[in-house]
């Protein structure tokens, strides 16, 4: 039983970890914290279903597509939303992506109506393996481990070995240095919302898949990510992830004994956390001197 | 005709004029010194060079290029480096990071060759591009005498040092034109007089072009081919060093309060 | 320019006096010598618009009694509003109703929270409503003179539904998976009261809330409970995830849920399939039931109105309309809300194509009645046990 916790626990918390990695991403460049992020999922996986039902692709060709989508999404929101805000004060650029969240939920609701839709991706919950006895692993969990395995190792050679992403994460340390070394610093706030809105579509896939796909569905799991971004430190991708899993394993664990406590302790670590340790528990603690 | 101009630059804020009708030349490879008091529009003239502030009238000419309106990036692009006074350095990167960034626009690769670095590793054309980029920093490495911190993140250097990485990492842009603001602030005698002695060889080794704003009075006059000196947004005078040493409004207006 | 200007003034003019008129048009009593007004509010938009279908199910009664001739020689006036499942909205569209339209009664009303936002406006203004589409037990306990419910209570459905369980499927480990609000309290309360009577006990209870989308920690609880069957008081879409997950520990009980599921075509199509073999309670006949009235209202709906799906809630829409029908028949040629109201309380053993009906002065719970049904191959009806009231209902003894 425990073993089968720590799988499902796992499996769920990479699912927060890379929806987590995606408001980070955000955070770290335009230093708000995007409450569109969960609906820009949304709106990405609701493309994806539209494809596969109304053009019938193959599920791959409609994945990359709606990647592709995901990234324009991004794209166009930092653009409509953020760009035109001059001089912006914090509070005013989470009203800015809430109102983009409304924006894309009344979008969505209009398109696509209120009914739950089946969502369905290639690795199967209902495909199950056996490894050791008793502990039950699903195709669906493995895909999630292989796409966060995957996709951790890709953000690190981008970041670490593009000029991209190097010039990425050289503006979000310091965005005047960044400029006078040449850098589009307007370009990598564009890429960096793409990035993030393409890593919370593939998350969001892996959530519609294993519960209903409908308008308000990452609304729970966008909640659920921050707190695994907080409790990873708001700035360190590997450390975000890290969050994720141990929020799922904590939500798990503490869910099987306590039923009725499993929504809120997600917010119970966060409230510890930032008591504790405001940092978060993998930040280096990082203040700009003036 | 001079390599860099500046002619009837203007700003203001809130009807502070910060820099008003401000006009100079600096020749090819030589090092233009600005001085003058605190609040007195030095580091506002280098923002207005570099596109951080757009100027209310007045043209700013790279090789006869109006560089006004540009964008900071763009600024850089076509060939002018900058240091801060308050240093503005990567501080969660090593010294290394920094200085390869330096190199950002020296970089032709975009996301493809990235990718493909990613897949394909030495072989690409970006796994080539960053052996020689890293070439050209190792230099300055040597040049600046970095070999013992080169693998340090900066939050952890001195803060003399630390203005060296900076000034490490406006040489590897390989600039035309040099900003230099304040770079012996904070830094005792001893590393003065090396710093002097760095951006003499900058000067002949790079054969850049240096402005420089300072207060170190002994280093201005030392280094310094010619100096302008500004006060409250406006040029008080423009020449050699000794005959701003002698000037009466210089040494009224700054000097004389030293 | 000016001609625009002009033209513009005109038109506002007009439609003013237009809208003004209307106003006058209305009459207090809600009928007149050729209609009657009846109303229904239901999202039509918005996150619950799934069941906006039940108010424009209770046209098709309407059209269907119109064509025939109407009530005593009057025609049935029915306005749906739109109030998108939020209450502030409901009071509006009810306020436009009542004092702009002037309607009679109202009938069907999704969701509690609506219904509560505008109970006793109703009530103040003498406005009858029968048949909300919900159960509630603030709505008919104690018993308002204005509103008359047809919906079976939670407590009761879930009583009997653990009866069958019990008696009929002989399960001994029984699990209960249930919202965590009144919906859900109110199953779990039924089930444990019924339990008691066997001297039984749930093996294992485990409340969720309605957003939760990991459930692995709840479903794994069931399965190491040993539970043979879980009654599940829960929303669409957190029975999906139940069943997904179940499917992925491999755990499979037998799934029983509320009426609140009972569509199965929708619920077969979002679960992928895994909802074949959940057994539900239901509030009316199977949508391809063989009943002559049943057929009869299917018919005319494939004339009607040929892109609605003939589902549960399109069907729940009629039935819920079909008592209030009724005693306008009953309350003759002379209507008034007094004598429609005397008649309503005079229904006994109505039964449409819900359960039987029952009201008097003192008990406005029309029904204690469910059909309990199997979702079979290809989201199919499947009638496991037929009418079967609750003999543990609390209120009927008072």
């Amino acid at each position: 039983m425990i073993g089968q916790l720590v799988v499902e626990g796992l499996a769920i918390g990479a699912c927060y970890g890379l929806l987590a990695i995606a408001v980070v991403i955000i955070y770290k460049t335009s230093e708000v914290v995007n409450f569109a992020q969960g609906e820009m999922a949304m709106f990405s996986t609701f493309v994806a279903y539209h494809i596969l039902l109304h053009y019938h692709y193959p599920f791959w060709l409609a994945f990359i597509i709606t990647m592709v989508f995901a990234i324009l999404l991004g794209v166009a929101i930092e653009f409509v939303f953020l760009r035109p805000a001059k001089e912006p004060t914090a509070l005013g650029l989470i009203v800015l992506t809430l109102g983009a969240e409304m924006l894309l939920m009344g979008l969505a609701g209009w398109k696509w109506g209120a009914e739950q839709k089946y969502f369905e991706i290639p690795m199967a919950y209902n495909v199950t393996h056996e490894p050791i006895k008793g502990i039950i692993i699903s195709d669906w969990a493995i895909g999630v481990f292989v796409v966060a395995a995957v996709l951790m190792t890709l953000l690190y050679l981008f970041f670490r070995y593009t000029r991209l992403g190097v010039a990425m994460k050289a503006t979000q340390q310091n965005k005047n240095a960044a400029k006078i070394m040449g850098v589009r610093v307007e370009r990598m706030f564009s890429l960096a919302w793409g990035l993030s809105s393409l890593m919370g579509a593939v998350a969001a896939m892996f959530f519609a898949s294993r519960a209903t796909l409908d308008t308000n569905f990452m609304m729970e799991p966008f909640l659920r990510a921050f707190a695994a971004a907080v409790l990873g430190g708001l700035m360190s991708i590997p450390g975000v992830l890290i969050g994720g899993e141990l929020l799922g394993l904590i939500e798990n664990f503490f869910g099987y004994v306590w039923p009725e406590w499993k929504p809120i302790v997600a917010f119970l670590v966060i409230v510890i956390v930032l008591c504790v340790r405001p940092s978060g528990l993998f930040a280096k603690h990082y203040v700009k001197k003036v | 005709m001079s390599l860099f101009k500046v002619e009837n630059l203007s700003i203001q804020f809130g009807g502070l004029k910060a820099v008003n009708n401000v006009s100079f030349e600096v020749e090819e490879n030589a090092i233009f010194s600005i001085i003058g008091p605190n609040g007195s529009g030095k580091t506002t003239i280098f923002n207005l060079i570099n596109g951080i502030y757009k100027p209310d009238s007045g043209r700013i000419l790279l090789n006869g290029e109006d560089l006004v309106g540009s964008r900071p990036d763009r600024v850089a692009q076509k060939g002018i480096a900058r240091t801060f006074q308050n240093i503005e350095l990567f501080t969660n990167a090593t010294v290394m990071d920094n200085l390869m960034l330096g190199r950002h626009i020296h970089m032709k690769t975009g996301v493809w060759s990235g990718v493909t670095a990613t897949l394909f590793g030495r072989r690409s054309r970006a796994a080539k591009e960053e052996v020689k980029n890293r070439e050209f920093v190792e230099q300055i490495v040597d040049f600046l005498d970095l070999q013992s911190v080169r693998d340090k993140f900066v939050a952890n250097l001195a803060y003399g040092k630390r203005k060296l990485v900076e000034l490490g990492r406006a040489l590897a842009l390989e600039p035309t034109v040099l900003l230099l603001d304040e770079p012996s602030a904070g830094m005792n005698t001893e590393e003065k007089e090396d710093l002097n002695i760095w951006i003499k060889d900058i000067q002949e080794i790079y054969k850049t072009t240096i402005l420089l704003i300072e207060h170190d009075m002994n280093m201005i006059m030392g280094i310094s081919d010619r100096i302008l000196a500004i006060n409250q947004g406006e040029m008080i005078f423009e020449g050699v060093p000794h005959e701003v040493q002698r000037h009466p409004e210089v040494i009224k207006a700054y000097l004389g309060e030293e | 320019m000016k001609i625009t200007k002009t033209v513009c003034t005109v038109l506002l003019a007009v439609v003013c006096m237009v809208a003004m008129a209307q106003d006058s048009f209305a009459v207090q009593p809600g009928f007149d010598g050729k209609e009657i007004r009846i109303a229904q509010w239901g999202p039509q938009t918005g996150p619950a618009a799934p069941w906006g279908s039940v108010a424009r199910g209770s046209a098709i009664l309407f059209n269907l009694i119109n064509e025939e001739g109407g009530i005593h020689g009057r025609k049935i006036k029915y306005f749906v509003r739109d109030d998108q499942y939020n209450p502030a909205q409901t009071k509006a569209v009810a306020k436009e109703l009542v004092e702009r339209q002037g309607v009679f009664a109202f009938v069907g009303g999704v969701s509690a929270a609506c219904g509560m936002a505008v109970k006793d406006y109703l009530a103040q203004n003498k406005v009858i409503w029968c048949g909300p589409s919900t159960a509630i037990v603030e709505y008919v306990f104690p018993p308002q003179k204005y509103l008359f419910g047809v919906y079976p209570l939670y407590e009761d459905e879930a009583s009997i539904l653990t009866k069958y369980l019990v008696e009929k499927k002989g399960f001994k480990k029984i699990g209960f998976f249930y919202q965590n609000d009144s919906y859900g309290k109110n199953g779990l309360a039924g089930c444990k009261q019924r339990l008691a009577t066997y001297g039984m006990k749930l093996v294992e209870e485990i409340p969720v809330e309605p957003a939760e989308k990991d459930l692995a920690s709840q479903m794994l609880k069931f399965k190491n409970s040993g539970a043979e069957t879980v009654i599940m008081w829960v929303n669409p879409t957190t029975a999906v995830i139940a069943l997904k997950t179940c499917a992925t520990i491999g755990y499979k009980p037998q799934w029983v849920s509320s009426n609140t599921l009972s569509d199965y075509p929708l619920m077969y199509k979002i679960s992928g399939g895994l909802f074949e073999g959940v057994i539900t309670g239901a509030f009316g006949l199977t949508p391809d039931s063989s009943n002559p009235l049943l057929v009869k209202y299917r018919e005319a709906a494939k004339r009607m109105a040929p892109d609605e799906r003939w589902g549960t809630f399109f069907l729940a829409g009629i039935l819920f309309a079909e008592p209030f029908v009724e005693a306008l028949k009953k309350a003759g040629p002379d209507l008034s809300t007094e004598g429609c109201l005397k008649a309503l309380n005079s229904i006994r053993n109505f039964q449409g194509i819900g359960p039987e009906v029952n009201f008097s002065e003192g008990v406005h719970q029309g029904t204690d009645s469910i059909q309990i049904q199997q979702c079979g191959p290809g989201a199919s009806y499947i009638l496991l046990q037929d009418w079967a009231f609750n003999d543990l209902a609390t209120w009927k003894k008072k």
